[in-house]
């Protein structure tokens, strides 16, 4: 029998964990993900959970020990957060080239100088051409049921799986989570058939391929990332069948023919559905558009949500430095839409409200701002 | 929506009495959040968390809590930085004599170091309050039960339960209000 407890999003994510029937966690504590792994080490060491962690001295070295896992066959686990993530930056390529169904959770939290512990997503936005599928949680029970799919998509294409939470606001923010008995069991412990190191039949990996071979397996991993989102579909449609929630790459709430539409991930799109609220009320017809998945990008579905809406406004808690906001950027690139404005907002942790939006928006429909700038105010 | 604010230094269990209370509402029926705020954690700095409960709607707010319905407030050297709606309700920890100037807002205080003291909670130094305030608070705001109190503090204490369930018990008895 499922049962509902009020837990924070990196219990939610060691909670999945142990049922998840993983093999292998490496994982170096960062503040704010250590509550994860050291939920998980207390599962281990209650023996409630039948998992070999090893620990490790660096996130170089935890992303490395997660491939060598992977490449013997086990089902593998890790997280970690901002510094350490980029400190892992490297191996993620490795891993993801390498074809290795591993997930992992990246608590999001701003990358120094100066010194953050606070929520900010440059750090797995930064991350975002390492091959890797990108879902981003954006409140506790979402944390728990990407876990599910994400070890069922990672396996199914052979593509690593990052599961992003915000840092605090989503990772330690306590709140009701269904959690499941055994009603999960059947979902998650399919394990699809793959090669594996073999003494018997012995292969490398990660050899070095002169240009003729480079480019196609580049151009093969590349149509493996983008079928994660038809594999995400399926995934999640199954996973509904038994939860009865049913994920999607892109979720919309509001008015369905909205003048604006505000474009969030994460923590700010759970904030922005009171933003809608208060728009709707004040007669000014609005919409929210989710992004749950930025890689593989959800180009079709987005289309879909702002085709015809004459006002898009993205709330990014991210920095391209001499750029602007990396969502912003990729919502209206892809789309090629001319009336996309971005605001980047948020970032080290800086609350970001309903009505901070509610304003945004007012003065993007009034004309008064007009460009791309930073949601800021001296208080 | 309702917001609490849980007002104290570091070490003095804030996190912890903010998680309790989140899941005594949420035994009650609330929709619930716990929203902790975390800094450079040191003991004997200000420590603040907030819970946020709704009778029926999912709540969706995903930042700090600036001005709270509710504010229990675990060392009166804080109160000049602490905020409250102007109908509110304030729980203090104090053995003063606190009279109560211009404000609309409901008052409550009890003496929770002397509660946990004399059941041996904590050192003089560092009493351990958090329960005999959630007992005092329930009392003070009278929706939720102490029965479920109870229950959230065998959950989450364990082995001491006992002693903090009548820490909360003594301070719901003599909690008053200005």
């Amino acid at each position: 029998m499922s049962k509902k407890i009020v837990i924070g999003g990196n219990d939610a994510i060691a909670y999945a964990a142990k049922q998840s029937s993983i093999d292998v966690i490496s994982a170096y504590p960062i503040t704010p993900q250590t509550s994860i792994i050291e939920k998980i080490a207390d599962f281990i060491s209650s023996g409630e959970m039948k998992t070999r962690f090893i620990k490790v001295e660096s996130e170089h070295s935890a992303m490395a020990a997660a491939m060598g896992a992977s490449i013997a066959g086990s089902r593998v686990f890790t997280a970690t957060s901002s510094q350490g993530l980029l400190l892992m930056h490297e191996v993620l390529h490795w891993a993801s080239g390498a074809r290795l169904p591993i997930v992992m959770a990246n608590a999001n939290r701003a990358v120094a100088p100066p010194w953050s512990i606070w929520a900010e997503q440059t750090d797995s936005l930064s991350q975002r051409d390492t091959g890797w599928v990108q879902l981003y949680a954006s409140n506790a029970q979402e944390a728990y049921d990407y876990m599910f799919i994400s070890f069922r998509v990672a396996e199914k294409i052979r593509i690593p799986v990052m599961i992003c939470m915000d840092g605090f606001l989503v990772t330690h923010t306590k709140e009701p989570v269904e959690i499941f008995e055994g009603e999960i069991d059947d979902y998650i412990n399919i394990k699809e058939k793959r090669d594996i190191l073999d003494v018997e039949n012995p292969q490398a990996y990660g050899a070095l391929a002169f240009p003729k071979d480079y480019m196609p397996i580049k151009m093969e991993q590349h149509k493996a990332v983008m079928s994660a989102s038809d594999v995400f579909k399926d995934m999640s449609k199954k996973y509904a069948d038994i939860t009865k929630r049913h994920y999607k790459a892109v979720e919309t709430y509001g008015k369905n023919d909205a003048d604006i539409a505000i474009v969030a991930m994460g923590s700010i799109s759970e904030t922005a559905h009171y933003a809608v609220d208060i728009l709707n009320e004040s007669s000014i017809k609005a919409k929210l558009v989710k992004i749950n998945m930025f890689r593989p990008f959800p180009k079709q579905e987005l289309q879909t949500a702002l085709n015809r809406t004459k006002h898009i406004i993205v709330f990014d808690r991210d920095i391209s430095h001499g750029k602007g906001g990396i969502i912003k950027d990729e919502v209206a690139g892809s789309l090629g839409l001319g009336n996309v404005i971005g605001f980047v907002c948020g970032l080290g942790g800086v609350d970001v409200t309903e009505q901070d939006m509610v304003n945004a928006a007012n003065d993007v429909i009034n004309g008064k701002i007009k460009e791309d700038g930073f949601l800021w105010s001296e208080k | 929506m309702k917001e609490i604010g849980l007002h104290g230094r570091g070490g003095q269990g804030i996190v912890l009495s903010g998680e309790m209370l989140a899941n005594v509402y949420f035994y009650e029926g609330y929709q619930v959040q716990f929203m902790p705020s975390y800094g450079a954690e040191r003991r004997g700095s200000p420590s603040n968390a907030y819970v946020r409960i709704d009778e029926d709607k999912r709540i969706y707010s995903r930042y700090t809590v600036e001005v709270p319905d509710e504010v229990v407030v675990f060392n009166t050297s804080l109160l000049e930085n602490i905020k409250v709606k102007e109908n509110g309700v304030v729980l203090l920890n104090t053995s003063g004599d606190i009279k109560k100037t211009n404000t609309k807002a409901r008052i409550f205080a009890v003496d929770a170091n002397s509660i946990a003291l004399s059941l041996s909670l904590g050192t003089p130094a560092m009493p351990i309050i958090n329960t005999a305030l959630l007992g005092a608070f329930c009392k003070a705001v009278g929706n939720y039960s102490f029965e479920n109190l109870s229950r959230v503090i065998e959950d989450k204490i364990g082995k001491k339960a006992d002693i903090n369930i009548e820490a909360a018990r003594i301070a719901f008895d003599k909690v008053r209000e200005l």
